[in-house]
């Protein structure tokens, strides 16, 4: 029953992550969820590698997905140390009330 | 020990003794009980000064010729060295200065007991010594000046000793400003000889004296008149000296009747090689002597205030002085310095006695009887009246004497004889009616009266001591025993002054009554100080001065205020269109400027929320196009 899941079902998963993240980022107000939502973006792509990776029998995607994985993990260390740092400053972690950007 | 060391040394004493108690330690009046170092410091200087001054004149006489120190250049180029000189009319000055000095500062010790401010006293009374002999000593005239405005301002300073009294701190003022129109004479005269001399050192100036042009000459001794006018309180400048009075006494028997007054005398003898070049001016000399003398003894004549009976007989005798020295007779006038500063100085320091017994009274009018009371004051001071008044056998005997026989020398002698002896007869009337008033008349009831005691013999002692001199220093001058019909006429009249005293004061008072309404103009007018005193101040004071100041002050007010104001006006109007111009022109560019700016940047200002999810929902909007673009084609 192993071809009961095709690599399209890989592909409508990783979509929806895709977009389910999307939406967080633009979305969602607390930057920690955002940085949740971003790993779900990370990882809808990691779905991606590792299937076509079992589709075509080549071990390199999956040696990829790790990477990934890995860049999402330092990305995450980094994205919490700055939300801590922003936290300390402003007192606030929600998007809508920093507006730094803009200066 | 060397000359030079010796005369620094004289001088250095009180100088130094001044330095230590004026600035060396703490200023103000201290607590509690008065202290009394700064008195026994002041005249234990004042021993070794006259010490130090007697070796200079033993060693002075035993050279027989002028004695010189110079301690170097004052003003390089100007003629002017800081140099002492002591020759035999510094050194009858010096040793009189020194000798009086030390029975004032003894006197001192107790009369002053009581006060407050020791230090100040004695600082200002050394400092009057040390700037005295300063005048004395030097060698040239800009340094005699100097000395000369030493004790001017030591005088001021001790005039104003209690300067709480409103009149003591107006008499310190007034003899200053009095001071100061004799002594811008007194420079004017310096300029001069400098312009004709080249040079301010006596003995210089003595050389060239023969090559001055006669107008010069005129010229520069009368502006040293004008200073010794000033300074030796003579007509017309003669009208601080009898307000000097509100000093301490022992300061007017030191300073205003003793020695400073007769700065101006010492002046006169010193530029004698000048005075007798210029024959009328000696003759000024001569008549403003003769006028100040008889006018000054007829005050005295009517005067009630003890001390500034002294103080018109003061101006009175100076006045006897110049008279010697327009005559030319510059040892006679010395001499006669010398006399009265014995006797004056004595006077006053029996005063001082006769206001301690009182309690600070010291009007005639309410003393008499306190010779049973005072007999040493009484004795000294009838001693130093008689003195005065020229008793034969007594100082004032033998120097007025000579006076009156040197103006016999003199153009129009005769004048002036008659002059001299007029007023020998006021003198010895005075100095009779002062005797007989404090000790002889009956005593009106008093309070001070009853308190009346003798003083303590610290105050005794240089009274002793200066009563002997009284008798004796007439000895020391030249007399010319040729002269006796002189003598016996001066004396006849001195005890015919005294006589009239006595008949007016203690045998017939009532008679005096009766001439007191006879002549009530007269008398009024003696009392007025011949309105001397009144016209000084309405006319000169109010008058003159006050009108200029009046002017003065009107000219600031519109002119100098005027323009003042109207430059702050145009300020002001010119600030405001200046503020206009800023506000309206150049804030209005730079606002315009920006607000251009702002207006057509706001479009893009709009894009940039500077929330992150705006940027990111562009992005992906982006994003978005693009994928949508690509798969439609």
């Amino acid at each position: 029953m192993t071809h009961a899941v095709s690599p399209l079902h890989y592909l409508i998963v990783s979509a929806l992550l895709l977009v389910i993240g999307t939406l967080g980022v633009l979305l969602r107000r607390n930057i920690v969820v955002i940085l949740m939502s971003i790993e779900l973006i990370l990882n809808a792509v990691n779905i991606n590698l590792v299937a076509f990776s079992r589709m075509h029998n080549q071990t390199q995607g999956q040696a990829f997905a790790l990477f990934v994985i890995a860049v999402a993990v330092a990305e995450a260390v980094v994205g919490l140390g700055v939300l801590i740092a922003l936290f300390r400053n402003r007192g606030t972690v929600l998007a809508d009330e920093l507006d730094l950007l803009k200066w | 020990m060397v000359v030079p060391q010796l005369l620094l040394l004289t001088l250095a004493l009180p100088s130094m003794a001044t330095l230590l108690l004026l600035l060396a330690s703490r200023p103000g009046v201290t607590r509690g009980k008065p202290l009394h170092w700064p008195g026994i410091l002041a005249t234990l200087a004042v021993l070794a000064s006259l010490m130090a001054s007697f070796t200079c004149f033993y060693e002075f006489r035993l050279r027989g010729e002028a004695l010189h120190a110079s301690i170097g250049e004052w003003i390089p180029g100007f003629g002017a060295t800081l140099g002492l000189q002591m020759d035999g009319l510094s050194a009858a000055l010096l040793l009189l200065v020194d000798g009086i000095g030390l029975m004032v500062f003894v006197y001192s010790l107790a009369y002053m007991r009581e006060e407050r401010d020791q230090r100040r006293y004695y600082g200002s009374l050394l400092l009057f010594l040390a700037m005295m002999k300063l005048l004395v000593l030097a060698d040239n005239y800009l340094l005699l000046f100097a000395g000369w405005e030493g004790v001017g301002l030591a005088s001021y300073l001790l005039i104003g000793y209690h300067y709480e009294r409103y009149k003591a701190g107006h008499a310190a003022t007034k003899a200053f400003i009095v001071n100061r129109i004799g002594d811008a004479g007194f420079l004017l005269g310096i300029f001069g000889l400098f312009h004709a001399c080249g040079s301010l050192q006596f003995d210089a100036v003595a050389r060239h004296a023969g090559e001055i042009p006669h107008t010069a000459l005129v010229v520069i001794t009368t502006t040293l008149l004008i200073g010794a006018l000033g300074k030796s309180a003579q007509i017309p400048l003669h009208v601080w000296l009898p307000d000097a009075m509100e000093g301490p006494t022992p300061v007017s028997a030191l300073i205003h009747s003793a020695t400073m007054v007769c700065a101006g005398v010492y002046l006169v003898a010193r530029s004698g090689f000048l005075f007798t070049a210029a024959p009328e001016v000696s003759q000024g000399v001569a008549i403003l002597g003769a006028l100040t003398a008889v006018f000054a003894a007829t005050v005295a004549l009517v005067e009630n205030d003890m001390k500034r009976v002294l103080a018109y007989s003061t101006i009175s005798q100076i006045g006897f002085m110049f008279m010697a020295l327009g005559a030319g007779a510059f040892g006679v006038a010395i001499f006669h310095l010398v006399t009265h500063a014995f006797f004056k100085s004595l006077l006053f320091l029996g005063a001082g006695s006769v206001i301690h017994a009182l309690h600070g009274n010291q009007n005639l009018k309410q003393m008499g009887g306190l010779r049973k009371k005072m007999p040493v004051t009484f004795l000294t001071m009838t001693v130093a009246a008689l003195a005065l008044a020229g008793v034969p056998g007594l100082a004032g005997f033998f120097s007025k004497d000579a006076v009156l026989g040197a103006t016999l020398g003199a153009p129009n002698g005769w004048l002036l004889f008659g002059v001299g002896l007029g007023t020998s007869l006021l003198t010895a009337c005075y100095a009779g009616r002062l005797v007989f008033l404090i000790f002889f008349c009956p005593p009106l009831r008093h309070a001070s009266q009853e308190m009346a005691h003798e003083s303590p013999a610290l105050m005794l002692m240089p009274m002793r001591l200066l009563a002997i001199g009284c008798v004796f220093a007439g000895l020391l001058g030249p007399i010319r025993w040729s002269e006796w019909p002189l003598m016996i006429l001066s004396g006849v009249v001195s005890l015919g002054g005294i006589w009239l005293a006595y008949h007016f004061y203690v045998s017939k008072p009532a008679a005096r009554t009766g001439l007191d309404v006879r002549f009530a103009p007269l008398t009024e007018m003696l009392r007025n100080r011949w309105y001397v005193d009144a016209v000084y101040e309405e006319r000169i004071l109010d008058g003159l001065v006050l009108r200029t100041a009046r002017g003065a002050a009107r000219a600031d007010r519109h002119l100098l205020d005027g323009f003042v104001n109207g430059s702050a006006w145009a300020t002001r109007q010119i600030s405001k269109a200046s503020r206009w111009i800023d506000r309206y022109l150049i804030d209005g560019l730079v606002r315009g400027a920006s607000g251009t700016l702002q207006f057509f940047s706001s479009p893009a200002r709009a894009l940039q929320t500077g929330f992150v999810q705006t940027y990111a929902l562009v992005f992906v909007a982006g994003l978005l196009a693009a994928l949508g673009y690509y798969l439609a084609h």
